[in-house]
Order: C-alpha cells, then sequence, then structure tokens
C-alpha cells in the first residue's frame, strides 16, 4: 500500500484550506452567481418590482387611514419600515437558489472538490446581500420620488443602511439554514414567509406598536423588525424619531442570527444526501 | 523507490463497505478491488446500490462500515485530499444550466486553484476535446441531453482526476452519443485513469470494463471479466445431432455420464450444460469409443443480458451460492 500511496496520492494530505484559497474559492462562487443573475434577471423580480409594488401601495392605499396613529407624514413613517421588511424578505431569495442548487446535482460537483464548504455558503451570502443592496437602491429611489426625504446627515443615513443591512444579513443566515434543510426551493419560501408575515405586521412597520394591545406590543417591541425600523427611522429622519436602544438592539438579533444560523447551515450541509 | 509495475497498483481498494439508510441496507459488505488504468463496471438493476458506492468513494456519503481507499487515501480521514485526485460525473449532469458552457468548465478550474491563464487554457482544451467550442458562449440550458453530458464530464477533467467515477454516464443518451461517450473512456483509461463507472447495460460494461461486478439487493452477485461471467455464471452448453435418431438414447446417457445432465432441446438434438473445458474432450472421446455418428456439433455460450437476467432474477438463497467462488478468485487476482 505504501506504493500506491507514493505514486497515486497527492502531495498535500491536510484537510485545511487556506484563507486566501477559500476566499478564491468563495470568488468564483460568486462570480458564478451573478452570470447566473445576469442569464435568469427574473430571480430579481422580489428586490426589485416588489419593493416598488409596496412602497406605492402603503402609502397611498393605507397611508390615509394610518397616518393619524404616526404623527402626520405617513411616508416618512413608512419608508424606513419598508426598508426593514424588504430586508428580510429579500433574504427569502438565497435559500431559495441554495435549495435549488441541491436539485441539480451542482452540489454534488461542488463537495466532491477539494474546496472549503463553507465557501459555497459565503458566496451565496454576498450574492444575497448584493441583492439587498440592490433593493435598498430602487426602494429608495422610488420613495423619494413619492416625496420621501431624509433629514439627517449622510454618516447617519449610511448608519441606518448598515444597520438594516446587518438584519439583511443574519435573515440571509436563517434563510441558508432552511435552504439545506428543507427538501424544496417552494418549501423554502413557504417556511421563510410563514416565519415572516407575523414578524412583519406585528412589528412598527407599517404602524405605530402603541396602537396594538398590550400583550402584542410587548412581543412587538421585541420584534427585530420593528428594532430595525425604529433605527432606520432615526437615522433617516430623525426627529420625532430617536433612536435609544434600537439600533444596538437589531444589532445584536443580527450578530445572534448569524452565530446560531451560520453553523447549523454548514453543518445542515455537510451532511446533507 | 516504487519498483512495482504501476499497472498493479490498486487505485480503490473497498473492505467490508456497509451503508444503511434507516431499517434499508443499501451497500451491505462490499470488497473490491480495482487496478490503476483499469476501467471497472458496476453492473446492476436501479436501486441495487451502485450510486451509494460511488457517492462513499467520491467522499460524499460517509460509509456505515467497513473502510474504502481511492488512491491509497481513507475517504472518510483523508476526504480532502481523495477529492484532490477524483473526477466526478454524477447521473445528473452537475452543469449550471444558467452559466455558458465556457463558464461551467472555467468556474471548476478556479475552485482547482488554477491561475486564470491556467484555467482558460485547460477550459479551452477540454471545449475542444469533446466538441463543444463552438458552443461555449451558449448557455447550457441551451445544450442537448449529450452535450450537458460533454460538458459534465468535460467539468470533472478540469483537474486531471487519477481516478473518475461515472455514474450511468450514458442514460438518456442516444446510440451515436452513447459511442462517442465510449470511446471518451477508452481514451481515459489508455492515457493511466482509473474508471469506475456504474450502468445498468451489460453491453456497456461488457464494451469498457475489464472487470465487471453485478450487484443487487446492495451485493455483488458475481464478479469477474464478461466472459468469465458469461461462462461460469450463465454457463456454456454443448448441442449434438447424431445422423441416425436411433443414435438419442445412446447419446442421452453419455451427456449425462460425462455432462450430468441432458436435455432434447430440439427434434432431434441433444444438449448440456458444459462447466469445463475439459469435459469437451470427454464426451467427444466417449462418443467416438461409441462409434456414434454426429451430424451438428456446437456450443453456446449465454449473452451477458441473460446472465444478468439470471443472477439478479434468483432469489436470495440460489443467488448465494453462485457468487462465493467468482468473488474469491476475481479478489486472489486482483491482489
Amino acid at each position: 500500500m505504501t506504493a500506491v500511496t507514493t505514486t497515486l496520492a497527492p502531495s498535500n494530505l491536510s484537510s485545511h484550506t487556506s484563507v486566501r484559497d477559500t476566499l478564491r474559492h468563495t470568488g468564483a462562487l460568486i462570480r458564478r452567481n451573478l452570470l447566473s443573475t445576469k442569464a435568469t434577471p427574473e430571480e430579481l423580480l422580489d428586490v426589485t418590482f416588489f419593493p416598488i409594488i409596496m412602497t406605492v401601495m402603503f402609502t397611498y392605499v393605507f397611508g390615509g387611514g394610518l397616518k393619524a396613529s404616526t404623527g402626520g407624514n405617513y411616508i416618512e413613517y413608512l419608508i424606513p419600515g419598508i426598508f426593514a421588511q424588504m430586508l428580510s424578505f429579500g433574504a427569502i431569495g438565497v435559500g431559495i437558489k441554495l435549495n435549488s442548487d441541491f436539485d441539480k446535482g451542482l452540489m454534488d460537483r461542488f463537495r466532491s472538490l477539494p474546496i472549503a464548504r463553507v465557501s459555497v455558503l459565503t458566496a451565496h451570502l454576498v450574492s444575497s446581500v448584493l441583492r439587498l443592496l440592490l433593493a435598498s437602491a430602487i426602494t429608495f429611489t422610488v420613495a423619494t420620488c413619492l416625496g420621501f426625504r431624509v433629514h439627517t446627515n449622510v454618516l447617519e443615513f449610511f448608519g441606518g443602511v448598515g444597520v438594516l443591512l446587518s438584519l439583511g444579513f443574519g435573515m440571509s443566515w436563517l434563510s441558508l439554514y432552511v435552504g439545506t434543510i428543507v427538501r424544496s426551493p417552494q418549501a423554502v419560501q413557504g417556511v421563510l414567509q410563514i416565519a415572516l408575515f407575523p414578524l412583519m405586521f406585528c412589528s412598527s412597520i407599517f404602524t405605530s406598536v402603541s396602537t396594538m394591545p398590550g400583550w402584542l406590543q410587548a412581543f412587538a417591541k421585541i420584534n427585530p423588525l420593528t428594532t430595525a425600523a425604529d433605527s432606520a427611522r432615526a437615522l433617516m429622519v430623525g426627529g420625532q424619531f430617536g433612536i435609544g436602544h434600537d439600533g444596538w438592539i437589531t444589532l445584536a438579533w443580527a450578530a445572534g442570527m448569524s452565530l446560531v444560523f451560520a453553523p447549523l447551515a454548514l453543518r445542515a450541509y455537510n451532511r446533507h444526501i | 523507490m516504487n519498483t512495482r509495475n504501476p499497472s498493479e497498483e490498486i487505485a480503490i481498494q473497498v473492505d467490508g463497505l456497509v451503508k444503511r439508510f434507516g431499517e434499508q441496507t443499501a451497500v451491505d459488505h462490499v470488497d473490491l478491488a480495482v487496478t490503476a488504468g483499469s476501467v471497472f463496471g458496476l453492473l446492476g438493476p436501479n436501486g441495487a446500490g451502485k450510486t451509494t458506492i460511488v457517492r462513499m468513494l467520491s467522499t460524499l456519503l460517509r460509509p456505515d462500515g467497513g473502510t474504502a481507499r481511492v488512491a491509497g487515501l481513507d475517504v472518510v480521514k483523508h476526504a480532502q485530499a481523495v477529492r484532490r485526485v477524483i473526477g466526478l460525473t454524477g447521473q445528473f449532469a452537475a452543469v449550471d444550466e444558467a452559466l455558458s458552457g465556457y463558464e461551467n468548465v472555467y468556474m471548476i478550474g478556479r475552485l482547482l486553484d488554477m491561475p486564470r491563464k491556467d484555467a482558460k487554457r485547460r477550459t479551452e482544451e477540454l471545449l475542444a476535446v469533446f466538441g463543444l467550442e463552438q458552443d461555449a458562449k451558449k448557455v447550457a440550458k441551451q445544450y442537448s441531453g449529450g452535450m450537458r453530458r460533454r460538458l459534465d464530464l468535460a467539468a470533472s477533467l478540469v483537474g486531471r482526476p487519477r481516478v473518475l467515477f461515472l455514474d450511468e454516464p450514458t442514460t438518456g443518451l442516444d446510440p451515436a452519443r452513447r459511442n462517442d461517450l465510449w470511446d471518451i473512456v477508452r481514451d481515459l483509461a489508455e492515457s493511466g485513469t482509473t474508471v469506475l463507472l456504474t450502468t445498468q447495460y451489460m453491453e456497456e460494461a461488457e464494451a469498457l470494463a475489464q472487470d465487471i461486478a453485478v450487484m443487487d439487493h446492495g451485493r455483488f452477485i458475481a464478479r469477474g471479466t464478461a466472459d468469465e461471467l458469461k461462462v461460469r455464471i450463465a454457463g456454456r452448453s454443448i448441442r449434438l445431432r447424431p445422423v441416425v435418431a436411433a443414435d438419442l438414447p445412446v447419446l442421452r446417457e453419455v451427456l449425462l455420464d460425462v455432462l450430468g445432465a441432458s436435455d432434447e432441446v430440439a427434434p432431434g438434438t441433444i444438449g448440456g450444460p458444459v462447466a469445463e473445458d475439459a469435459q469437451v474432450a470427454r464426451l467427444l472421446q466417449s462418443i467416438a469409443a461409441r462409434e456414434i455418428a454426429i451430424a451438428d456439433i456446437s456450443t453456446v455460450t449465454a449473452s451477458l443480458d441473460e446472465v444478468f437476467l439470471t443472477l439478479t432474477e434468483k432469489k436470495n438463497g440460489a443467488v448465494a451460492e453462485l457468487p462465493a467462488q467468482p468473488n474469491e478468485t476475481a479478489l486472489e487476482a486482483a491482489r
């Protein structure tokens, strides 16, 4: 057997992949994701048209009715909330994409290559954040057209975007985890929407938490979508909206979700048959 | 250091490999040794456990028992090192349909740590070999089934693997495309690549593989070369037609005596199973001694498909006694 090893086996037996190699692998896979999006632009519908529809619909359909509860200018109240909603729902896409990779046998190819397995996940994660940035830009443009104005300085504004993206980052890990454990892309969408819809409506995204019954307020106040929407309001609109601890709570949510779901996703990914 | 002839090296060594899925045992104590540079055929019906073996050998599944070494490396302990020497073409073409043929192959080159220039050169080289250079820029979604297979195979060859796993590589291909793929596999083997291929088609195993293992219900039920399997398992038979029909009863006695069985296979023709070559000579001697005039004599070898059917259709008890001997012999020969 030693004779076999000398001629057939590679000289490097280590299972370790260097950081540089992992970055290169991640880069090659991000390139793959981008090329794939270029070939199938309809994958971007959820982060392009959906934000437009939500912004326009809530501003004009519910804006009149909800105005009173939020203190005057509804669009200034709504848009930071729409951002929070976009960045959480926009994260569903990455889980769907990962799950459909399993369908096609492509995962077998990746898993039989000498690459760090985490690079497949990190590449999807980076693509997800890029999608969310696109969603943010589109939402912002539409909101500006509808009369939304930023009243804070550039630093605060981008701080707000950063807090929102961190939530999207944590949500993306959740989405990747769900993407590895359920059987079909449709199931990824189903599971995450069931989880996100109550979070979205029982939050301060569309209306003030103070209008809700007490037991619901308790939930709504710690809901990461509430804290994300409230921090975005404080950092983008300012004035009557104070940030309090909301920024830190949102960041803690994002970090917590990443710390819990990243290892779970990686473990599930390694075990996936 | 290494004085042995490379062709005698063992590229794949499997001992007592087991894989269970819940209650079901998909692979049940399988032993296997594949000589470097040869083509080994794993033949069996759907659900026999062929793909499970390939998935364990290519580090995609953890075995529940036994050991497997590829190029001398344990597939569990040195999984990452095994991945550096293998190529895998699975049952479903593992290509990204949204990417062009070029980008699919190039991506693998980059994932295998090739500098951009080398990855580009290797990609162009492989696309040319597989006749895909005309369609290199087209997205794989527009490829035909045969083109997708070739692209998949090209992607699995980027790193010049020393051991290549092909899981039902020609399923769904038309005969012309299938022959093209066979030629490619033969070329690869000639250049020193060890190939383990699974197939449901006897013809394919016979055309490509030096050694064949027939699998059913997670076990090897027979093993050997195509010719050995034909003779040893389904057997050869001899048919004789005497000039005078009156000689038939005597002839029957002779066959019973020498071969242990006889049967009137057609009007005026009698046949019997030949277990070993020496029996034919003895049979002819006995016939000559009795001065029976023979009008026609022929030996019939079963087709490999018949062997396959015989083996897989037999109930467990009958199967168990057949493979014992060939298994041992094949293992001895491989060692």
